[in-house]
C-alpha cells in the first residue's frame, strides 16, 4: 500500500482490487494480508503491528531483528468490508507463561459495521457484524453468523454457523434463513457493496 | 431484525389459502368440533352501519379475497411477510413455503460452544445440555472458560486447581467456593459435587417400597393417614436412628427430589392401576388417551370422592386411590420452620444487599430454591439442533442440512430464491421534479417529503434457467391512512434465463462491465418513461416505480388528499395508530409465468401440453417494498 | 468529536493548528506514534504505561494524569475535545467562555486498562486496577473504584464501587466480585451432607483470579512495549 500521493479520490485501489480509504488508519502493513476486493473505509484502525513472534523470539533480547518472513497479524479474505471507524486488533492471551498475539482471520464476504471493535480469533465467511458491536478477544464467529448491531460478544465465545446473536452479553437469539448468503440477497451483498464504493 | 430502507418482503401465500395439512384433517375427523380452525376465522358482519366505523381491511369480503389489495399494515400481514432469503419452495406443490408451512425434523444435536455433536441417545440423559466442559455464566450467560489458578504465575506447570471463569462479568466458581481438580469432565465433577442422592440409594428405595406395602390396603379409608403415621413411626424406630424427618435436615437436591418423586409416583401408579398393562405405568403414559380417561374418572366419579372424604362404604370394591408423598425419601420436602424469616434476615444483611439477590432471569435457569447470587451454579450449555424441513402438505423434504455441526452445506436446499425472482430496491438518484436530474442527490429514505414524486428502481433477478414473464400490479394508492400514489411505469416485462455457474464465472469480467454500463447509462437515459424497462441484463430486469408519498394525517402538509373532515374519532385513531404510519410500504402483486421443462411427473401423466415438452407454469404472490419513511411536514 | 479531524503527525509538530498539550511522560512509558495530545493543560504519563496508536488526550478542561502500568487502547478519548464551533480559533478563550474557569483534573490511577473507542470525560477518577472495556462511556465526574470493571458499551455516571463489575447495556447491571474466600455453594454443602461424603476442600479466595489478571496485564505491557512503534523523538 503506497502512501497517498494525490488526494483526488477517497479510495486507493490496489492491484488486487482492494479499495482502501486514504483516511484509514492502518498499522503494520507488512503483517496484513488482504485477499482482494476488500474495502477499508475511513478512520478504520487495523493493527497489523500486533503480530505473533516478537514476544516468543527472545524476551531477554528485545533488539532481535524480526524474522525474515513477517508473521501475519490480520488476514482478510475477498469482498470483505470494514466500515468507518471500525477497529480490528489481533487477540492476545497468555499461554504457558508467554503473552503473545494470535492472528485475526477474517473470511470472504464479511461485513464489519461502523465503529465495531473486533478482537476475535476468527470471523468466518459471510459473517455480518453490526454497527457498534464488540467481538471479544479470541471469539470465533463461524460462517454465515450474524452479529446484531450493538451486540457484545464476550471473549472466547463461539457463534455457530447460521446463528444470529445479539445483546450484552451476546446470546443466540435466532437463525438466519436458508437463503442467507445467496448472491444479491441478505448476506450476499458483498459484491454489490464493493462495486459502489468510491463511485462519485 | 428490523431492516434498513429500502427492503423487500415477500408474502407467503399460505396466509390466504391455508395449507391442506393431512395431519390436521385426520385429527379433525376424530373430533368433529376441531374443524373450525380449518376455516378462516369468521369476519365481523359488514352491515352498512358498521362499515363506516371499521377500517378498510376489516371490510374485506371472503368472496373477492383475490381482488383485495394486500395491506402491509394489516395485523395478519405480520405473520405472512418474510425476507426473501427465509422462504423455501416446494417443487411438488409449486408453491412458496414459509416457516409456517413446513414441519421440522431434528437431524443432529450439537453444542453451540464446542461444536461437538451429541448422539441422540445421550441427549435426554444429559438434559439437552452439553456433557463436556461447556458452561454458561449463571450471572450473565456469557460462556465460561476453564482456567487454572496457578498458570497465572507463569510457571506453566498447569497443575490446577481449576475454575470456571466468565471473561465478561468476571464471575468465577470461586464466587461460590468451588474449584475443580481436573480441567476435563467438569460437568461430571460438578454433578458429583452437587449430587444429593443419599449414599445407599438402593436400600432407601427398597425400604420405600416396603412402606408402600404397608400402606397399600387401607388407602381409600380415612384411617390411612393414621395408619401411615404409624407405619412411619414404626419405620423410623426400626431403620432410622437419624432424625430423617427433622426439618433442619438439609433438603434434598432438586434432582434427587425429582427422582424420588418420580419413583414414588411411578410406584403409586403401578400399585393403584386396575390392569397390569395400564398405560400410566409406562414412560409416556400420561399423554395417552387411556391415561387421560383414568385421570378424569378419578376426579369426576363422585362415589370415589365420597370414598376419599370419609364415606367408607364402597371402599373395598373400589380400586385403591393414589396418595401423595409423605416421607422425605418419597420426595416430600417440608418448608423449613423459619425459612422465610431466615431469607428476610439474609436479604437485609449488609453483605447481601441488592447485588447479592439473584434476579428473576438468573433464577429461571436454576434450581427452585436458588434465591441468592451465592446459590447460582454454572449452567451447562443448552444444545442446539440442525433440522430438516418438510413441506407440510406433501411431505417432501425442502431442506436437509449435513449432519456434521461444523458443516454449512446442505444435501437438499430448495430455497424460494432459486425459483422466484430476487427483488432489490434502490432509489433513483434524481426526482422528475428536479430541473437538474444528474445533480439531485439520492433522496433520504428516512425522511421522504410528502407529495414530492420520487422514483425507485425495482430490480428482479431470475435464478431459474428459463426466461420468465412478469406482470406487476400495485394499487394506485397504498392502503391505509397515508395515501401514497404508486405507478409501475412498465408493469409487464421479461427476465432472461439464468445461465450456468460456469458461464457466470467465465463472464465474471463482463458482469462488472455490465454494472458499469448501468451507471454510465444514467446520463443518456434521461427521465424514466412509461412502458419502458429501465435497464436489462442477462438474467435481471429493472423497472421504475413512480411514488408520490402521501401526507401524514394531522401533519401540516395535509391537503385535499387526506380525509377532509377531522372528527374526534379520527383524532383518537391518529393517536392510536400513529406508530409507524409514516413508513411507506408498497404492496406489489407479482404474477410470473414461464415455460418449464416438463418434469417427470408431467411425463407420467402422459399429456405434455406442448410439442417440445414444455409446460407453462405460473406463480403469483404479493410482495411488499419498504421504500422509506415519510416526513411529517413538507 | 466525529467532526474533529484528528491532526496528523506533521500537523502536530507544526506551530499552527490545535495546541499540543505539554507531555510529561516517564521514560519507561511506551507511547505509540499517532497518539493525539491536545489542549493547554499538561498530560502526565506514569512508568510502564502503554498507549496504543490513535488514542486521544484532550486537556482543554484540565490536566490529565495517567499512573503507572496502564494500557490505553486505540481511539480511546480521554478528556473532551474542544467544541467544534470554536475549532478554528484558539481553544483558550473558548474554554473560558464555554465552561467555568474551574479546571477538572482527569485521574487514571495504576494498572488501569482503557479499551478501544471508549470515552473518558474530563474530571473522571479511575482508581487502580480498574478496567474500562471497549466503547464504554465514563461521564463527567464519575468515580470508578479500584478493581472495578465497566463492560463494553456501558455508560457510567456517578460512582462505581471497588471490586464491582458493571455489565449489560446502558447504566448496566452491577455485581460485586469475589475478593475474599466465599462460602461454598449450598448445593454442594447439602449434597455432601446428604450423601455423607466429605465436604470438598475450600477454594482459594477470589483475589487470586484478580492477581492472575494483573499478572497477565503485566506481561501484555511488556510485550507491547517491545512491539509498538514509539513516537519519533525530535
Amino acid at each position: 500500500m503506497p502512501p497517498p500521493k494525490t488526494s483526488k479520490s477517497e479510495y486507493i485501489e490496489t492491484d488486487t482490487g482492494n479499495k482502501i480509504s486514504r483516511r484509514s488508519q492502518i498499522h503494520g502493513t507488512q503483517h496484513i494480508i488482504l485477499g482482494g476486493k476488500t474495502v477499508i473505509q475511513a478512520e478504520a484502525v487495523i493493527r497489523g503491528d500486533l503480530f505473533r513472534g516478537a514476544s516468543t523470539v527472545d524476551p531477554n533480547n528485545p533488539s532481535t531483528p524480526p524474522p525474515s518472513t513477517p508473521s501475519v497479524a490480520i488476514n482478510v479474505g475477498r469482498y470483505s468490508y470494514i466500515s468507518k471507524s471500525a477497529i480490528l486488533r489481533p487477540p492476545s492471551r497468555l499461554h504457558r507463561g508467554t503473552h503473545s498475539f494470535y492472528p485475526l482471520k477474517i473470511g470472504d464476504h464479511v461485513f464489519v459495521g461502523e465503529g465495531a471493535v473486533i478482537e476475535a480469533a476468527q470471523l468466518g465467511n459471510h459473517v455480518h457484524v453490526g454497527k457498534g458491536a464488540v467481538v471479544g478477544s479470541m471469539a470465533i464467529i463461524k460462517d454465515y453468523a450474524y452479529v446484531l448491531d450493538g451486540a457484545v460478544v464476550p471473549p472466547g465465545m463461539v457463534v455457530p454457523s447460521w446463528c444470529v446473536v445479539g445483546g450484552k452479553p451476546a446470546r443466540i437469539v435466532g437463525e438466519v434463513g436458508e437463503g442467507y448468503g445467496v448472491e444479491g440477497a441478505d448476506g450476499g451483498l458483498a459484491r454489490e457493496r464493493y462495486r459502489v464504493v468510491g463511485r462519485p | 431484525m428490523s431492516r434498513p430502507f429500502p427492503y423487500t418482503f415477500i408474502s407467503c401465500p399460505c396466509a390466504d389459502t391455508p395449507v391442506p395439512d393431512p395431519a390436521r384433517k385426520r385429527r379433525s375427523r376424530e373430533s368433529p368440533q376441531k374443524q373450525s380452525p380449518q376455516k378462516p376465522a369468521p369476519r365481523p358482519s359488514t352491515s352498512e352501519g358498521e362499515k363506516k366505523g371499521t377500517t378498510a381491511n376489516e371490510q374485506r369480503d371472503e368472496d373477492d379475497e383475490d381482488e383485495q389489495t394486500f395491506d402491509p399494515r394489516s395485523p395478519r400481514s405480520d405473520f405472512s411477510l418474510y425476507p426473501p432469503e427465509q422462504l423455501l419452495y416446494c417443487e411438488e406443490c409449486h408453491q412458496i413455503k414459509c416457516s409456517r408451512c413446513i414441519t421440522e425434523e431434528i437431524v443432529s444435536w450439537y453444542c453451540p460452544s464446542c461444536l461437538f455433536e451429541t448422539p441422540s441417545s445421550m441427549v435426554r440423559g444429559d438434559g439437552n445440555r452439553c456433557g463436556r466442559n461447556c458452561f454458561n455464566c449463571p450471572v450473565c450467560t456469557a460462556p465460561l472458560a476453564v482456567s487454572t489458578i496457578e498458570n497465572a504465575t507463569g510457571n506453566g506447570t498447569q497443575q490446577g486447581p481449576w475454575v470456571l471463569s466468565c471473561a465478561y462479568c468476571l464471575w468465577t466458581t470461586l464466587d461460590i467456593g468451588i474449584k475443580f481438580d481436573k480441567p476435563t469432565n467438569i460437568r461430571s465433577q460438578l454433578q458429583k459435587m452437587t449430587d444429593a442422592t443419599p449414599p445407599a440409594a438402593f436400600d432407601r428405595s427398597r425400604q420405600a417400597s416396603r412402606t408402600l406395602d404397608s400402606l397399600k390396603h387401607p388407602l381409600s379409608s380415612s384411617a390411612s393417614v393414621e395408619e401411615h403415621g404409624n407405619a412411619r413411626e414404626r419405620e423410623r424406630d426400626i431403620e432410622h436412628p437419624a432424625p430423617k424427618e427433622d426439618p433442619t435436615a438439609p433438603p434434598m437436591g432438586a434432582d434427587a427430589q425429582f427422582a424420588a418423586l418420580k419413583n414414588f409416583y411411578r410406584a403409586q401408579i403401578a400399585e393403584t392401576s386396575n390392569s397390569p398393562n395400564d398405560h400410566l405405568s409406562s414412560d409416556f403414559g400420561f399423554s395417552s388417551p387411556g391415561a387421560l380417561n383414568r385421570l378424569m374418572s378419578l376426579y369426576t366419579s363422585s362415589s370415589r370422592l365420597g370414598g376419599l372424604y370419609g364415606g367408607n362404604k364402597k371402599a373395598k370394591s373400589k380400586p385403591p386411590v393414589m396418595r401423595e408423598a409423605l416421607t422425605a425419601s418419597e420426595g416430600l420436602q417440608i418448608a423449613p420452620k423459619n425459612g422465610e424469616a431466615d431469607i428476610i434476615a439474609r436479604l437485609a444483611s449488609p453483605d447481601c444487599g441488592w447485588e447479592g439477590v439473584a434476579s428473576l432471569d438468573q433464577r429461571k435457569a436454576q434450581a427452585p430454591n436458588a434465591r441468592f447470587v451465592g446459590d447460582l451454579l454454572p449452567l451447562p450449555v443448552l444444545l442446539r439442533t440442525k433440522r430438516a424441513k418438510r413441506c407440510k402438505s406433501c411431505k417432501h423434504i425442502l431442506v436437509k442440512p449435513e449432519t456434521k455441526p461444523q458443516s454449512t452445506r446442505f444435501r437438499i436446499r430448495l430455497i424460494a430464491l432459486s425459483y422466484i425472482p430476487l427483488p432489490t430496491l434502490c432509489p433513483l438518484a434524481f426526482s422528475s421534479s428536479s430541473a437538474l436530474p444528474s445533480m439531485a442527490p439520492t433522496p433520504d429514505l428516512d425522511s421522504l417529503s410528502p407529495l414530492r414524486p420520487i422514483h425507485v428502481l425495482l430490480t428482479l433477478k431470475n435464478h431459474m434457467f428459463d426466461p420468465v414473464r412478469i406482470t406487476l400490479a400495485t394499487p394506485p394508492v397504498t392502503p391505509g391512512r397515508v395515501a401514497t400514489k404508486v405507478t409501475v411505469l412498465s408493469p409487464q416485462f421479461e427476465i432472461g434465463a439464468n445461465s450456468d455457474v460456469w458461464d457466470e464465472a467465465l463472464q465474471g469480467a463482463s458482469a462488472t462491465s455490465s454494472g458499469d454500463s448501468k451507471s454510465a447509462g444514467l446520463g443518456q437515459r434521461g427521465v424514466p418513461e412509461a412502458g419502458k424497462v429501465w435497464d436489462k441484463g442477462r438474467n435481471w430486469t429493472t423497472v421504475v416505480l413512480e411514488v408520490v408519498p402521501g401526507t401524514l394525517p394531522g401533519s401540516s402538509a395535509e391537503g385535499g388528499d387526506g380525509n377532509p373532515e377531522t372528527t374526534d374519532e379520527d383524532v383518537v385513531a391518529v393517536a392510536a395508530s400513529r406508530k409507524d404510519e409514516d413508513v411507506l410500504e408498497i404492496p406489489v402483486f407479482v404474477h410470473m409465468d414461464w415455460d418449464a421443462d416438463a418434469q417427470l411427473d408431467q411425463q407420467n401423466l402422459g399429456k405434455a401440453s406442448k410439442a417440445d415438452d414444455k409446460v407453462t407454469r405460473e406463480l403469483a404472490y404479493w410482495m411488499v417494498l419498504g421504500v422509506g419513511r415519510i416526513q411529517a411536514s413538507l | 468529536m466525529a467532526t474533529l479531524k484528528p491532526p496528523t503527525n506533521t500537523h502536530r509538530s507544526s506551530s499552527s493548528g490545535p495546541p499540543k498539550a505539554p507531555l510529561k511522560a516517564d521514560s519507561t512509558a511506551t507511547i505509540a506514534d499517532n497518539v493525539v495530545f491536545q489542549g493547554p493543560y499538561p498530560v502526565t504519563i506514569g512508568a510502564g504505561t502503554v498507549i496504543h496508536p490513535r488514542a486521544k488526550f484532550y486537556t482543554y478542561e484540565g490536566p490529565i494524569v495517567v499512573g503507572d502500568g496502564c494500557i490505553i487502547c486505540e481511539k480511546a478519548v480521554i478528556g473532551a475535545p474542544p467544541p467544534s464551533s470554536s475549532r478554528s480559533s484558539s481553544p483558550q478563550p473558548s474554554r473560558d467562555a464555554e465552561s467555568s474557569p474551574k479546571e477538572s483534573t482527569t485521574r487514571i490511577s495504576y494498572f488501569v486498562t482503557i479499551g478501544p473507542s471508549s470515552i473518558i470525560e474530563p474530571g473522571v477518577h479511575i482508581h487502580s486496577s480498574a478496567t474500562i472495556e471497549a466503547l464504554a462511556i465514563i461521564r463527567r465526574g464519575a468515580d470508578i473504584g479500584s478493581h472495578a470493571k465497566v463492560g463494553s458499551t456501558c455508560e457510567i455516571t456517578g460512582r462505581v464501587g471497588e471490586w464491582f463489575v458493571v455489565w449489560g447495556s446502558g447504566p448496566g447491571m452491577r455485581r460485586k466480585r469475589a475478593r475474599g474466600p466465599k462460602p461454598m455453594s449450598p448445593a454442594v454443602l447439602d449434597a455432601a451432607r446428604i450423601a455423607q461424603t466429605a465436604i470438598p476442600a475450600p477454594a482459594p479466595a477470589g483475589k487470586v483470579i484478580e492477581d492472575a489478571r494483573l499478572m497477565v496485564l503485566q506481561k501484555e505491557r511488556e510485550v507491547l512495549g517491545r512491539m509498538l512503534v514509539p513516537v519519533k523523538k525530535k
